[in-house]
């Protein structure tokens, strides 16, 4: 897996709103008069956002099945997320982790958990395998995300925003 | 090769918005006519008809554009525009007739070659090749809309089209069309389905490809218009609000105090998403996670690394560390614990991890929800320095300025909305991209791009589909260096000019890129644009082998009176063919003398006005006073000679 990629489409619903069009409602558009403050500039945020709801609620879609339909983006993390990418990986890793050894117990089975997952990938710090899993947990979130707005496209940033704060800061 | 050079004799009008006369724009070999007209009197509407006569616009117009030139009385229900023309030494007559029935218009051609009436528009030949729409457009041209050239793609489009460049697109429609035919010919390598399916589906992207576009270029004009309306009344705004000059303050201060608001709210939106972009921050529970998963991997003695190299040279060696034989049953044992041991770039990934996350528990919490009241107190202020701004521009007790501030809302809506629709159009193809019905040009280009090559595998021609697209890119690389050698051409004969035109002003063209733009600095005034833009329709309309009249309407709008001589003196020492301006009485002063004292071809002065207006009667005692026939046109009068024509006083005596 080479690059990171957005949700598109997910075959027999018909009421998914993609991610790029999702996307177009949050971004920063200098011409839109509430959208001309906006701090999100590339759709990396968005997945950003949509992984955050998928670990926070431990839920994961099934990137290889075939109803997902998927398109590329960057093939590295963004200059907006290069300071917080090793925070991100960190809290999906640990999250794997919990899953299967929640009190960290067998050092072999994480040793040989952190090889697969981390890769030899310097920058993008992550391996094709876990690249597929993180793909896993925001896509499931982006769906998550869509629910939180009644599978309605944003139409004010500050609700957005407020909703995101809620849904992710609240236990 | 001889010149073909075509003169304006005349024209008359008939059952038209303006009045029934003739106009004799050379009488005595003149080769400038300057037509005095006061606002509102059908300088526009002439110049248009002037443009209907030389293209087949019957195809084109729309109904309201026939509607604007119907008589005040409706009774009549046909009008027309008679032309005569000289081409070398044939007398030409050609007649655009209006139904006010069904709104249509058709046309009539008298030629002495003929020696008779034929029905249609039929310029000779030797024409045909030099005049389409664009050019017709940029000879009879309303100065009041220099500022296009400015703008948008108006330049560069001249310029393809007064060029012909749009030929190399047609060719490279006729290789494409060749392609088609060549692979309908071929056999298919897949089912006939699968064939019928490519075709069908290239068919349909090309077909909403010209839709695109079509809507596009709608959508261009639409918004220059949009832009061009949203500046006068911005301007009209603002000259209101300065008559008061504690209104003027106010706005001014307003204006400055949403500026201030609208900074800090994109800052606030800032900090709380930077704030969010560090899942740290987010909730306890990460945080937690984190911190757990740094003190587990410590509690493991994790990271440590033992470098992989020592794993590969342990089971290359005969015996172990331990001093036994290397068995291929250690061997196994070892690459399977090297399994196990963190890699060198996990060791390294998980270093940079865990120096991140301690760093970050070092910090304190940042409280996401004070970030969004700030947002939400930002957002307040901003409204509030919006209502203010608001409330000072309700307060003008004016209604023009209301109605002006209304207007400008529902344009700023409408630009929007275009906008909206030009990203649209730009968006970028994406891999994934196999939408017929896309609205982006670049994603339908992209895709049939794709297609053509997957229709050429199915029908094994890949070798012609290639030798196409190779005669596709070097007509593309031929329409690009040729437009910008006549581009490098045009700015070079431009700026020689500019320095004897504008002496005092420091102002070049930088270049023409889809507008022209100017060296040193972005906007100019009117007068400024007005005269860069004379001289690039000079240049761009100077042809060799073909002299056509250059007609304009409001030749020397909103100029000082220095550019308004030096526009003269570049009309009468540049322009070698007719030249027929129709003036406002405003625009005569510095002008119409400099353009007589400096041009070498004798001037044919016309004044012309209708006597349906009300208060014709005061401009109709200047014509007497002048010894102008005033009855010779039932609801007109025309007058010629530089007498009338400079005692000509407007409606407005300050005219």
């Amino acid at each position: 897996m080479n690059r990171f990629r957005y949700l598109k489409n997910i075959d027999g619903n018909s009421d998914f709103i993609p991610m790029d069009k999702f996307f177009d409602k949050i971004k920063n558009t200098k011409r839109s008069d509430s959208l001309k403050f906006s701090p999100i500039n590339d759709m990396m945020d968005l997945f950003y956002i949509s992984l955050m709801i998928g670990l926070k609620k431990n839920i994961k879609i099934d990137f290889n099945d075939t109803k997902y339909q998927t398109s590329e983006m960057t093939h590295i993390w963004t200059e907006g997320l290069s300071d917080t990418k090793d925070l991100i990986i960190a809290l999906y890793i640990a999250n794997v982790i919990e899953l299967s050894d929640k009190d960290y117990k067998d050092k072999k089975e994480i040793q040989e958990l952190l090889n697969r997952k981390l890769g030899n990938d310097k920058i993008r710090a992550i391996s094709d395998e876990g690249m597929i899993e993180l793909h896993n947990y925001a896509f499931a979130g982006y769906i998550e995300l869509l629910k939180i707005f009644d599978n309605k496209e944003p139409n004010d940033l500050f609700v957005f925003f407020e909703k995101i704060k809620t849904n992710l800061t609240i236990n | 090769m001889s010149d073909t050079i075509v003169k304006i004799l005349g024209w008359e009008t008939k059952g038209l918005r303006i009045p029934d006369w003739k106009i004799d724009t050379i009488i005595n070999d003149e080769n400038i006519a300057l037509i005095l007209m006061p606002s509102g009197m059908g300088k526009t509407t002439t110049l248009t008809l002037l443009r209907y006569s030389f293209f087949d616009y019957s195809k084109i117009v729309t109904r309201s554009d026939i509607e604007v030139l119907q008589s005040k009385n409706k009774k009549i229900k046909e009008g027309e525009f008679n032309l005569k023309l000289k081409i070398n030494n044939s007398k030409i007559r050609i007649q655009t007739i209006f139904n006010f029935e069904n709104y249509t218009m058709s046309y009539k051609t008298t030629t002495q070659a003929t020696e008779g009436t034929i029905p249609g528009l039929k310029l000779p030949s030797e024409l045909n090749k030099y005049i389409d729409q664009e050019y017709i457009e940029k000879t009879f041209f309303n100065l009041e809309l220099v500022e296009d050239l400015f703008k948008s793609s108006h330049a560069e489009r001249s310029v393809r089209k007064l060029y012909k460049l749009d030929y190399l697109s047609d060719i490279k429609n006729l290789l494409f069309n060749y392609l088609k035919e060549q692979q309908s010919k071929s056999k298919a390598k897949v089912s006939n389905e699968k064939v019928n399916q490519l075709t069908l589906k290239i068919s349909k992207i090309e077909k909403q490809i010209d839709l695109i576009n079509q809507e596009n270029n709608k959508n261009q004009l639409s918004y220059e218009k949009l832009l061009d309306e949203k500046r006068k009344l911005e301007k009209e705004q603002k000259a209101i609000g300065n008559k008061n000059i504690e209104i003027k303050n106010a706005i001014e201060r307003a204006t400055a105090k949403q500026a201030e608001c609208e900074t800090a709210l994109s800052k606030n939106y800032e900090i709380f998403f930077n704030k969010i972009k560090n899942p740290m921050n987010l909730n306890p529970e990460f945080r937690n996670k984190l911190n757990n998963f740094v003190k587990n991997l410590a509690r493991l003695k994790i990271p440590k690394s033992v470098g992989e190299s020592f794993f590969d040279d342990l089971i290359r060696e005969e015996e172990c560390v331990c001093g036994n034989h290397m068995n291929e049953q250690m061997i196994k044992k070892i690459l399977q614990n090297k399994e196990s041991i963190l890699s060198e770039e996990t060791w390294l990934i998980l270093s940079n991890i865990k120096t991140k996350i301690t760093n970050n528990n070092n910090l304190d919490f940042q409280d996401i929800s004070m970030s969004l009241d700030d947002i939400s107190n930002a957002k307040r202020d901003l409204n509030i320095s919006i209502n203010k701004k608001d409330q000072i521009e309700t307060s003008i007790d004016d209604t023009k300025y209301q109605e002006i501030r209304e207007r400008l809302i529902n344009i700023g809506i409408e630009v929007r909305e275009l906008e909206i629709k030009f990203q649209e159009y730009n968006e970028k193809p994406d891999k994934y991209n196999d939408d017929v019905d896309a609205k982006s040009i670049r994603k339908l280009q992209s895709l049939l791009e794709d297609t053509r090559a997957e229709y050429a595998s199915a029908t094994d021609t890949q070798k012609k589909n290639n030798q196409v697209n190779l005669l596709k890119n070097i007509l593309n690389e031929v329409e690009d260096k040729t437009l910008r050698e006549i581009i490098d051409e045009l700015v070079k004969k431009i700026n020689l000019e500019i320095p004897r035109v504008m002496p005092y002003e420091k102002i070049l063209v930088k270049d023409i890129n889809k507008k022209i733009e100017l060296e040193g600095q972005e906007s100019a005034s009117q007068g400024q644009l007005a005269r860069i833009g004379y001289l690039f329709l000079i240049t761009l309309l100077n042809r060799p082998n073909f002299n056509f009249p250059f007609v304009v309407d409001s030749p020397v709008t909103a100029m000082d009176d220095v550019s308004r001589k030096e526009i003269a003196s570049t009309i009468s020492d540049e322009l070698k063919n007719q030249y027929i301006a129709f003036l406002l009485p405003t625009e005569r002063d510095y002008f119409a003398e400099e353009l007589q004292n400096k041009s070498k071809s004798k001037i044919n002065f016309v004044t012309a006005f209708n006597t349906f207006e009300k208060d014709s009667d005061h401009l109709v005692d200047q014509a007497i006073k002048c010894n102008i026939p005033t009855t010779e046109f039932k609801n007109g009068v025309v007058g010629y000679g530089a007498d009338f024509f400079y005692k000509f006083r407007g409606i407005n005596n300050n005219e």
